[in-house]
Order: C-alpha cells, then sequence, then structure tokens
C-alpha cells in the first residue's frame, strides 16, 4: 500500500478554468505577507479557499478524486499563508507565547503538505518548513502538556462509523474525496492524568508565563525578539547556528 | 532500544477465559492467523482498551497481508481506544498463531511493521525522534506456549527484528 501523492502544477484547466485562479491568488498572499499586509493576505488566501472548495465540488461531480484532493492541499496551503501572517501579526506585537500556537498550525499544514506533495520543492514547501522549524527552536518552551484518556466512542469523519467496523475501510489521515479521515472522538469515558512531556503530538499545551514587554531582551523570549527585530518581514531566509551549552 | 523476549500472559486459553466476549469474539479468537490484542488491564479500573494506531493498522494489515485472517480482540462496538498524546507510536500487540517453524511469519510482520510505519509518518522526512512501541507474542499451537517479544525504540531500529530467529524464540534446534 503507497501513499498516493500530488502534483500542484497538474489542475486540469480544461475541466475546471476558474482553478487558473488558485496560484495567482497563493502568488499574491505571499506578497502581501512579505509587505507585512497581513489583512491582505488572509483576504487573498480566503478567495483562494473558495475556489478550492468550488473545484472540490466540482471535481466530485466529474469523479475525479485526484483533483478533489489536490483541492484540499490547496486549501491547505492557504491556510499556511494565513497561519503565518497570523503569526507574525502577533510577533509584531511581541505577543510571542499566543503566537506559538499559530507556529504550530503552520507547522501542521506544512507536515500534510509534506506528505501529500509529490515534490516538496512545489510552491517552496520545503523552503517554508525549515523557515518555521528554526523558528520553533527559537522557542524556550522545552516540556509540554499531556492528557492521557479513555475514549468509549469514535466515528470515521468520513462514513460516520466505528473505525473498528469491518464495512468502515478509511485509514485517519489519508484523503478521499477532498476531505481528510479523522477519528472524531464522540464519548470520552475518563481522562487518566496529565502528564509532563517533552515530545508530545500537540505542542500547543504550555505553561503560559508572565512577560514584560519592556524587557523582552532578557526574557525566556529573548532569542524570539531579536529574530523578529533584526528580520524586518516574513519569510527572510536565515540560518540557525546551534551551539551546546554546558549546565 | 530495547528488545526484550519473555514469556506471555497473552494465549488463546488465556483470551478464551475472559468471561465477558460473545460468540463472534470467541470464534475470531480461535481462528485468527495475526489477531490484534487490547490492553487487558489498563489503568486503575484494569479496562481493555486499544492503543489509537489500532484501527489503522488493522486496515492496512488487511489489505497488505491478504492471505492472513487478522482481526481484533474484542467484541465489535464495545472497542475502547487508549489517547496517550504522546508523539511515540503505540502499536497493538499483535498475537500471531501461526507455526513458526514452518513459516515465514515473523519476517512477514516486521515487513509489515516497517510498511505501515513508512507510510504513515516517516513518508519524507526521516523521523527517529519518535520511539515506536510494538509487542508481538508468537504462539505455538502445537505446544500452547506464548512469547513475548517487545520493542522499543526508533523506528530505524525496527530491521533488527529481522534478525530474531523464531526457532530461538520457541527454544528448538
Amino acid at each position: 500500500m503507497r501513499i498516493m501523492q500530488y502534483d500542484f502544477s497538474k489542475i486540469d484547466k480544461m475541466q475546471y478554468p476558474f482553478g487558473e485562479e488558485i496560484i495567482p491568488l497563493i502568488k499574491s498572499g505571499f506578497k502581501n505577507l512579505k509587505k507585512k499586509n497581513y489583512d491582505l493576505a488572509i483576504i487573498d488566501c480566503r478567495n483562494g479557499k473558495e475556489i478550492c472548495e468550488k473545484l472540490k465540488v466540482e471535481a466530485i461531480k466529474e469523479k475525479d478524486e485526484y483533483s478533489a484532493n489536490l483541492s484540499f492541499l490547496f486549501e491547505v496551503y492557504y491556510e499556511l499563508i494565513i497561519a503565518i501572517s497570523d503569526f507574525w501579526k502577533l510577533c509584531d506585537n511581541a505577543d510571542y507565547q499566543d503566537a506559538w500556537s499559530l507556529l504550530q498550525d503552520a507547522l501542521g499544514t506544512v507536515s500534510t503538505l509534506n506528505r501529500f506533495v509529490e515534490d516538496e520543492s512545489q510552491l517552496s514547501i520545503d523552503k517554508i518548513s525549515k523557515y518555521l522549524s528554526q523558528i520553533e527552536k527559537l522557542y524556550p518552551y522545552v516540556n509540554f502538556f499531556s492528557i492521557e484518556y479513555i475514549i468509549k466512542k469514535m466515528t470515521c469523519s468520513i462514513c460516520k462509523r466505528s473505525p473498528y467496523d469491518p464495512e468502515c475501510n478509511h485509514i485517519a489521515g489519508d484523503l478521499y474525496w477532498g476531505e481528510m479521515a479523522i477519528n472524531v472522538v464522540e464519548e470520552i469515558e475518563q481522562v487518566n492524568h496529565v502528564a509532563i512531556t517533552k515530545n508530545p503530538v500537540d505542542k500547543r499545551c504550555v505553561i503560559h508565563m508572565d512577560i514584560d514587554k519592556n524587557k523582552l531582551e532578557t526574557s525566556p523570549f529573548k532569542l524570539n525578539h531579536f529574530f523578529i527585530q533584526n528580520s524586518k518581514f516574513p519569510l527572510r531566509d536565515f540560518d540557525l547556528l546551534l551551539t551546546e551549552r554546558k549546565l | 532500544m530495547t528488545i526484550k523476549i519473555t514469556e506471555s500472559d497473552i494465549t488463546l486459553d488465556n483470551l478464551l477465559s475472559i468471561g465477558d466476549f460473545d460468540s463472534e469474539t470467541i470464534n475470531k479468537i480461535q481462528n485468527s492467523d495475526i489477531l490484534l490484542v487490547p490492553r487487558l488491564d489498563f489503568g486503575d479500573k484494569k479496562e481493555r482498551a486499544f492503543y489509537s494506531e489500532t484501527s489503522n493498522f488493522l486496515k492496512f494489515a488487511k489489505t497488505e497481508l491478504k492471505g492472513y485472517t487478522i482481526n481484533i480482540c474484542e467484541n465489535q462496538g464495545q472497542e475502547k481506544t487508549i489517547e496517550l498524546r504522546s508523539a511515540d507510536i503505540w502499536l497493538p500487540s499483535l498475537l500471531i498463531s501461526i507455526d513458526p517453524l514452518k513459516d515465514v511469519v515473523l519476517p512477514t510482520i516486521n515487513s509489515l511493521i516497517s510498511s505501515y510505519l513508512f507510510y504513515r509518518f516517516t513518508n519524507k522526512v526521516k523521523d527517529d525522534k519518535r520511539q515506536v512501541h510494538l509487542q508481538l507474542v508468537a504462539h505455538d499451537k502445537k505446544r500452547k506456549i506464548s512469547k513475548c517479544l517487545k520493542y522499543d525504540g526508533p523506528i530505524s531500529g525496527l530491521n533488527q527484528l529481522e534478525k530474531i530467529d523464531a526457532n530461538k524464540i520457541f527454544g528448538r534446534k
């Protein structure tokens, strides 16, 4: 069983002429993002997502699962630009802690694109992935909270059956007709405990710190502050030289 | 990375002695080549529950291993799931009830596990930060004994399992 991968250049423009607008809107979104016109970048992306929805509907009508899934991946790409825009908007206001969740959103979209897009250099997914991972390393977070619980009832988002039902053949995380299958938790039986871990599935659960915005240079977010102050605009290339320090 | 070979409590007889399995589940326990077994005593309440990868692994295994009977050990509709929220990968315990002497089942299972992990987690990005936790229980039908092979380590270390000889696990010459 091999994972199906997709090529962003393979939109059938004869079949779906409106699909031609998808790439220009991505480019416009990036242009606005780099100029720090975050709200305009987000508007571009929302317009782009509407076209993707239309593409999905048309593709399903044409029984064309490849294009339906491609529309999903383009939507994920727009989500990526939105997340980076929102991240930078907060960073410009020195809200580095709140920006962390948006950075995780962006990394989540990149992870999906890395999995499903045939060539990661398409639309610079590889470069954006490296850029975001480097920013993540600037954060002071090492430990994360993670809960353990028992689920009594789950349903597959595609067929609405239990994922254990022999009739359900959808693998969570795979794409089906423009949707990603997920196992939806319907009923939790019990939460067993909350743990502190260095390697959680979701890094959003962190300890919130009281930070004086006037003393950011000496705060745990000093690296983020230095980076944002000196980087000047989003997606500007930078290299991170990591050194080890003995404590 | 650790690989441990131990005795196992997961035997067909032990599973069949669990009182609340219905006739369909009992049939699955008796007749499956590969049975996905839940944790039998999870948490304070000692509940039966599957790790969250189980339903995906079941579908993948059924697609990959067409000639084998693969089932989960639970009454249909009563499956519970453990969500650990760790980035580690907890695979279901597999009870393999095929005579390992005359079969190539262990290498097949190892290959299945590697393919699954590649499919789900490491398509392009090499991901050795994630730890894999796996328990394979090989059941010798003739002698009615089970041996457990437990692996905890990175994805890249799974190839070490291929070097394990099923005969040695059962102490045969």
